[in-house]
C-alpha cells in the first residue's frame, strides 16, 4: 500500500504529513525527530546534507558557500547557488530539500504514492512550474499543488468541522512569504473567496531586521563593524523568539551585550507588518467584506508567534487571532488532506477515504488571465500594446470566457497568440506574464478586420484550456496550461547528490 | 472596447491579390490602364460596428513586364502638397510621422485587377496642415520593392523606383486646429518643452551627460517631420532654445512654474504629455530618482492638468528602470502623493500603489524586482505615517 504525502515546502522550513488510519492528517518527524525540517543544504564529506546541520552551517555566514538557504524566494528564477564549489539551481536544491522530507517519511510509513506540494498564493505560474519541476526531481508523484493559506484553511475546516460555519481569514506569514486568503466554511465544505499574497515578507526578514539594528547599536558601543561572525542569523533568530516572550534581550555580540528592546525590534519591522495589513485590506476588498464580517483569524506560519503580528491582525480585523493548531503544521496538514481529496482515493483505506469524502472544496482563480492586443489610447492619440483580461481574479472554477479580436493590416498573415497571467486587473503589459506565446499563420488574399475567437476554459483541476481560432478559416491554436504540469530540465540528477 | 481591438500583430504577410489575372495568359485582357479610387469601409466589412476607414483601391493593367517584387504606398498630402501627419507609429513613414500605408504585394507578373482591388487605408486618425472641411489627396504608389524610391513627407525627389502612381482626392474633416495652424504656438510650446526638460535635468545643478543626450536625441526626433529650410530654422530654435536655458538654469532664472502654466495655456495635450515624458526620461537617465526632479514632475503634471493615471504610469515606468537605492526620495514625490488629499484619498492612492507594485515584484525581471519591493516598503512607511497621525502621533 503507497501513502498519499502532503508537503509544505517553506523558505526556512517544510514539513511532510500523511493521513493516519482514521483518515487525520498527521505530521510525519524527520530522521532527528524534528516535525519541522529546515529548508537548508550543505556539504559534509562529500555528501550533501538536508536540515538542522546545514541550517547551522549557514546562518553561520550565508555568504560563506558552504550552505545554501532560501532558496525558495528564486524558483523560477536563474541564480545560482555554490555549495562547496559545485553549482545548483534553486529548483535542484528544493528538489534536495524534498527528498529528504520523502526519504525520512518513507522510512517510517513505507512507499509513497501521491504527493501535494504547497506554494504561496502569489507565486506565478513560473515558480509553480520549477516547484512542480523539483517535485519530480526528487521522485515524488505530485499531480497537484495547493496554494499555502488554502491548505491551512482546509485543515482548520476539517479539524474543526463541528464549530466553522461563516467566513474566515486565514493569515499564513512563514520564514519568506505572507499569505492571506478568505474562506468561507459550512461544516467540511470550504470555498476560497479570494487569496493574496506578498513574496518576500516572513521571519526571515525579521531577523535582518534585527541584526541590523543589533549592527547599529554595536557600532554605537564599540566603535566597530559587526560582522557576520560576531552575531550571526542564528543568534539572531534566536534572540528574535525571545523577544517574542520578553520586552527586551541583550544580544551578545563579541564581548558586547546589546541591549535590544521590544519596541525598537518592532519599529525595525512596522513597514513589513503594514505590507501585511495593507494585503489584508485589499484582500477583504476583493471578497467584498468588511471586518466586521470575518467571525475568526486563524492563523498559520511561525511568524505569527510574534506579538506584533498578533496585535496587528486584530487592529486589522477588530478581533484576536486564533490559535488552534501547531501554525509550523498546519499547512502540510491541509496538503495531505487535498492530496487524499484529489487523488485516487482507491489508495485509501475504508476509514480514511469515510473521513476524506466529507470534504467539499469549492476554488477559484488566483490571478487574472488574459492575451495581449494593440488597442488606442485616446488620451495621448496612439496605439498602445495592452493586456486584455479574459478571466477575472476569484472567478469561481470551473469557468470559461471568450472574446473577439480583429486583424489590423490587410494581407496580414500571422498573429502572435499569447496567454498572460497578472496578479492586477490593468491593461499595462508590465503587470502580464506571459505564460503561453505561439504564432498562428493566417490564410493569404484576405483584408484586415477578420475576426479572431480567443477562448479560456478553465476547469476545476487548474488546467486552462485556450483557443485561438480564426473564425473565417476555422484554423486554430490550443494551449493546455497546467498549473500542474512539471517541466523537463538538464540539471543535476538528483541521485547524484543524494548519499544516504 | 476601443475601435481597434486588434491582435497584435506578428509580421505583415503578403497581400497577393485575388483580382489578379496574368496579361498573357487571360483570354479577355482588361484594356483599361490602372486606375485608383478612394471609397469608404469598415475595417471589418462584415462587422457593422467596425470603424470606418478610407481603403484606397485600383483596378486595370500593371505598367510593368516583367515578374516584379511590388510594394503599394499610400501618402496623404493637404491642398498646399504639404504633408498628413499621423500619430500612429505603423502608419508612419520610417523617418517621419507623415502617413503612410504600405502593403507588399510580392513578386507579381505582369497583369492587373480586374476589380478594384483594395491595396491601402487611410486611418481616420490624420493631423493636416489646417484644421475644417478641406479636400486632401492620397497618392497611392506602386514600387519596386527591390529598388524602392525614397519617400519622404509623402514626396520623392525622383521617379526611380516608381512604376506607377496616381493621385486621388477626399473629403476631409479636421476638427482642432492643424499642425501649421499651432505652428506660432507649436514652436513656442516646443521651445518650452526645452527649457522645462532643462530645468529638470538641471534640478541638481549640473547637466548630466546621459540628460543631455535624452534631450538632443529628442529634438531629432522632433525635427524629423520637416526638410530644407523648416527643418534648419526647427534645428535651430531648439538649438537656441537649449542654449539659453542652460545659461539662465545656471544662474537659477528659469522658472519652471511659470514656463509650466504657458505650457499649459499654448501647448496642445500630446505636447504636454510628451514634455512630462521626456522629463521623466531625464530623470532616469543617469539613474538616481533625485528627490527635487520628482517633485517637479508632479508639479509640472499638476501645472499641466493632465490625467494623473497616465502620469503615474510614465512615473512607475521611470521608476522601474532605475538600478540606484530609491530611500533618499521623499516617498511623497515618488508616489505621486498630493499634500492637500485627505487622508482617505492619501489611503486610496496607496492601496492601489500597493497592488501595482507588490504585482510588479513578481512580475518584472529577476534584476528589476528589488525596486519593486523597495516601493512597497515605502509604500507602506507612507501607510503608517498616516496611521500614526490618525492616532494623533508625530
Amino acid at each position: 500500500m503507497t501513502h498519499f504525502v502532503g508537503i509544505d515546502l517553506g523558505t526556512t522550513f517544510s514539513a511532510l504529513s500523511v493521513l493516519d488510519e482514521t483518515g487525520r492528517p498527521k505530521i510525519i518527524h524527520n530522521k532527528d525527530g524534528q516535525n519541522i525540517t529546515p529548508s537548508c543544504v550543505t556539504e559534509i564529506d562529500g555528501e550533501y546534507v538536508v536540515g538542522e546541520e546545514a541550517r547551522k552551517t549557514w546562518c553561520s555566514d550565508p555568504e560563506s558557500g558552504e550552505a545554501a538557504a532560501r532558496f525558495k524566494r528564486d524558483i523560477e528564477t536563474d541564480k545560482i547557488y555554490n555549495i562547496n564549489g559545485k553549482n545548483f539551481t534553486p529548483t535542484e536544491l528544493s528538489a534536495l530539500v524534498l527528498k529528504k522530507l520523502a526519504q525520512d517519511a518513507m522510512a517510517q510509513i513505507g512507499e509513497i504514492g501521491e504527493a501535494v506540494v504547497t506554494v504561496p498564493a502569489n507565486f506565478g505560474n513560473s515558480a509553480r512550474e520549477a516547484t512542480m519541476s523539483a517535485a519530480k526531481k526528487a521522485g515524488l508523484n505530485v499531480r497537484f499543488i495547493i496554494n499555502e493559506p488554502t491548505a491551512a484553511a482546509l485543515y482548520y475546516a476539517f479539524k474543526e468541522a463541528n464549530e466553522m460555519n461563516g467566513v474566515y481569514a486565514v493569515y499564513d506569514l512563514g520564514g519568506g512569504t505572507f499569505d492571506i486568503s478568505i474562506i468561507r466554511v459550512s461544516g467540511y465544505n470550504v470555498e476560497v473567496m479570494a487569496t493574496n499574497g506578498i513574496r518576500h515578507l516572513g521571519g526571515d526578514d525579521f531577523d535582518r531586521a534585527l541584526r541590523k539594528i543589533v549592527g547599529k547599536k554595536y557600532q554605537q558601543q564599540s566603535g566597530e563593524s559587526m560582522e557576520i561572525s560576531d552575531y550571526d542569523f542564528n543568534g539572531a533568530e534566536e534572540d528574535k523568539k525571545s523577544l517574542s516572550n520578553r520586552q527586551k534581550i541583550r544580544a551578545k555580540v563579541n564581548r558586547e551585550l546589546i541591549e535590544i528592546t521590544r519596541g525598537e525590534f518592532e519599529e525595525a519591522i512596522s513597514s513589513m507588518i503594514t505590507q501585511a495589513e495593507m494585503m489584508c485590506a485589499e484582500t477583504m476588498e476583493e471578497a467584498k467584506l468588511a471586518p466586521s464580517d470575518i467571525r475568526e483569524v486563524l492563523l498559520a506560519g511561525g511568524s505569527t508567534r510574534i506579538p506584533m503580528v498578533k496585535e496587528s491582525v486584530k487592529r486589522v480585523f477588530g478581533k484576536e487571532p486564533v490559535f488552534r493548531a501547531n501554525v509550523d503544521e498546519v499547512v502540510s496538514m491541509g496538503a495531505i488532506l487535498y492530496a487524499a481529496y484529489k487523488g485516487d482515493q482507491s489508495q485509501l483505506s475504508a476509514l480514511q477515504k469515510q473521513s476524506v469524502q466529507q470534504i467539499e472544496f469549492k476554488e477559484r482563480t488566483a490571478k487574472y488571465y488574459g492575451t495581449l492586443c494593440i488597442g488606442s489610447d485616446e488620451e495621448r492619440q496612439r496605439t498602445v500594446k495592452k493586456n486584455d483580461i479574459l478571466i477575472k481574479k476569484n472567478t469561481a472554477l470551473p469557468c470559461s470566457a471568450t472574446q473577439s479580436y480583429y486583424t489590423i493590416v490587410d494581407g496580414q498573415e500571422h498573429i502572435l497568440c499569447d496567454v498572460t497571467e497578472s496578479a492586477i486587473d490593468d491593461p499595462d503589459p508590465n503587470y502580464a506574464d506571459i505564460q503561453w506565446a505561439e504564432e498562428m499563420e493566417l490564410p493569404p488574399n484576405r483584408p484586415a478586420g477578420r475576426e479572431i475567437k480567443v477562448t479560456f476554459t478553465y476547469n476545476i483541476n487548474q488546467i486552462m484550456e485556450c483557443v485561438f481560432e480564426d473564425v473565417e478559416s476555422g484554423r486554430t491554436k490550443k494551449a493546455s496550461l497546467s498549473m500542474v504540469q512539471a517541466k523537463d530540465d538538464d540539471g543535476h540528477g538528483i541521485e547524484e547528490f543524494i548519499v544516504e | 472596447m476601443e475601435p481597434w481591438g486588434i491582435i497584435i500583430i506578428a509580421g505583415i504577410g503578403i497581400w497577393v491579390l485575388k483580382q489578379i489575372f496574368n496579361n498573357q495568359n487571360d483570354e479577355s485582357p482588361a484594356v483599361e490602364l490602372l486606375t485608383a479610387r478612394i471609397s469608404e469601409r469598415r475595417l471589418n466589412e462584415n462587422e457593422s460596428k467596425s470603424p470606418l476607414i478610407k481603403a484606397v483601391e485600383a483596378k486595370g493593367l500593371f505598367p510593368h513586364t516583367r515578374r516584379t517584387n511590388i510594394n503599394f504606398i499610400v501618402s496623404v498630402l493637404d491642398g498646399n502638397e504639404k504633408p498628413v501627419l499621423c500619430p500612429i507609429e505603423k502608419f508612419q513613414e520610417s523617418e517621419t510621422i507623415a502617413y503612410q500605408c504600405t502593403t507588399h504585394a510580392g513578386h507579381l507578373e505582369p497583369g492587373g485587377f480586374r476589380n478594384w482591388a483594395r491595396l491601402g487605408v487611410i486611418i481616420p486618425v490624420l493631423i493636416p496642415p489646417r484644421g475644417g472641411n478641406q479636400k486632401l489627396s492620397a497618392i497611392l504608389r506602386m514600387v519596386d520593392a527591390d529598388n524602392p524610391p525614397k519617400i519622404y513627407a509623402g514626396k520623392t525627389a525622383s521617379n526611380a523606383g516608381i512604376l506607377w502612381e496616381e493621385k486621388i482626392y477626399f473629403q476631409w474633416k479636421y476638427k482642432g486646429k492643424g499642425y501649421e495652424e499651432h505652428a506660432e504656438h507649436r514652436n513656442e510650446a516646443r521651445a518650452l518643452s526645452v527649457k522645462i526638460a532643462v530645468a529638470v535635468a538641471m534640478a541638481d545643478g549640473s547637466l548630466d551627460n546621459a540628460e543631455g543626450h535624452v534631450i538632443k536625441n529628442w529634438i531629432g526626433r522632433e525635427i524629423s517631420p520637416y526638410d530644407g529650410e523648416k527643418r534648419e530654422r526647427m534645428r535651430d530654435l531648439y538649438n537656441n532654445t537649449l542654449r539659453e536655458s542652460y545659461s539662465l538654469a545656471k544662474q537659477e532664472k528659469l522658472d519652471i512654474e511659470k514656463l509650466a502654466r504657458r505650457l499649459d495655456e499654448i501647448g496642445e495635450k500630446s505636447v504636454k504629455y510628451e514634455t512630462v515624458e521626456l522629463c521623466y526620461d531625464i530623470m532616469s537617465a543617469d539613474g538616481v530618482a533625485h528627490n527635487a526632479e520628482m517633485e517637479i514632475l508632479n508639479r509640472i503634471g499638476e501645472i499641466l492638468k493632465l490625467d494623473m493615471q497616465e502620469i503615474g504610469k510614465m512615473r512607475d515606468n521611470a521608476i522601474t528602470g532605475l538600478d540606484t537605492n530609491l530611500t533618499e526620495n521623499d516617498a511623497q514625490n515618488l508616489l505621486g502623493i498630493n499634500p492637500a488629499w485627505s487622508r482617505e484619498e492619501k489611503e486610496k492612492h496607496l492601496r492601489a500603489a500597493f497592488k501595482k507594485w507588490n504585482a510588479r515584484a513578481t512580475s518584472l525581471p529577476d534584476d528589476k524586482r528589488d525596486n519593486a519591493r523597495h516601493m512597497l516598503d515605502l509604500i507602506a512607511q507612507e501607510q503608517r505615517k498616516i496611521n500614526r497621525e490618525e492616532m494623533g502621533g508625530g
